[in-house]
């Protein structure tokens, strides 16, 4: 799949739509989160399920593919809501849009919302990102 | 291993059962492969070193899971399908960092067929500052309950 173009801070509005995202969560895809987190309950390998933090980490890559961050960008805050079992082998397409965007004094203020479907357009996940990022040429 | 918890006999101020991660940059580095998320800060000691933060970081993502983690084993598949966390990131973790991750119920109610149990939840270093905190929420169905 190709990389999007990546979008600059400053021509993000409250609003602004990312183009989705798919991945395919094969086997390969889950292990390596399994393994980078050390993730030993028995649920997810005996019943071939998918730990809702790895569709988390996608949905997450999916917006750093899309926005290009300054360095100094401290991700703050993240609320998620895990909505449905999502198996080894279903393929998600990750949503992202925009909620707010603030300037305050030398820092930025973004909130991302994401939402991710499964190949059903059933919603597995939601959540909320929040981001403070520098402004240009500042690092905090 | 499913659920450690009996969800039919959850008390208010029940801890969930804690548990402990090393932070190591290897590590780090296989959660940036898995995540996709190739930020320096985190994969890049040379370049880490010369930012404010003095150092590689852990990406908070990684810690969070961590809580996943603790919520799974606490409440099995209920946490799959009903589970949400409210958190905020107040410290990094850097390599070396011993983690502490915890919780204990807040509250439970009942609502609309289902259990709402609301868990506070913390990840500390072993100098006892907060990495994360918030709140963890599972909705256990009804018709799961004895």
């Amino acid at each position: 799949m190709p990389e999007p173009t990546k979008v600059e801070y400053h021509q993000l509005f409250a609003g602004f739509e990312f183009p989705p995202q798919n991945y395919a969560l094969d086997n390969p895809t889950v292990s390596a989160y399994m393994e980078a987190t050390k993730e030993t309950n028995d649920i997810y390998r005996n019943e071939g399920l998918v730990p809702p933090m790895a569709v988390t980490a996608l949905a997450m890559a999916s917006l750093g593919a899309a926005i290009s961050m300054p360095p100094g960008t401290i991700h703050v805050s993240q609320e998620l809501e895990f909505l449905k079992l999502v198996k080894v082998g279903d393929t998600i397409t990750c949503f992202s849009k925009i909620s707010r965007k603030q300037d305050r004094g030398s820092l930025h203020l973004m909130n991302t919302d994401i939402t991710v479907l499964n190949q059903n357009q059933e919603k597995i996940l939601t959540g909320k990102v929040g981001f403070i990022l520098p402004a240009a040429g500042k690092i905090v | 291993m499913g659920a450690e918890l009996d969800t039919n006999a959850l008390k208010i101020g029940q801890c969930l059962p804690e548990i402990r991660k090393q932070i190591t940059q290897e590590e780090i580095n296989l959660y940036a492969k898995a995540s996709r998320d190739f930020n320096p800060i985190h994969i890049d000691e040379e370049f880490a070193k010369k930012t404010p933060l003095g150092g590689t970081i852990a990406h908070g993502m990684l810690v969070l899971a961590y809580i996943s983690q603790m919520m799974v084993n606490s409440f099995g598949k209920e946490w799959l399908t009903g589970g949400g966390l409210n958190v905020r990131f107040k410290a990094p973790a850097r390599p070396g960092d011993l983690i502490s991750i915890q919780g204990k119920i807040r509250a439970i109610r009942e609502e609309a067929e289902q259990t709402i149990v609301s868990c506070d939840v913390l990840c500390s270093n072993q100098k006892n500052d907060a990495v994360i905190n918030g709140e963890a929420i599972v909705r256990i169905k009804s018709e799961n309950l004895n």
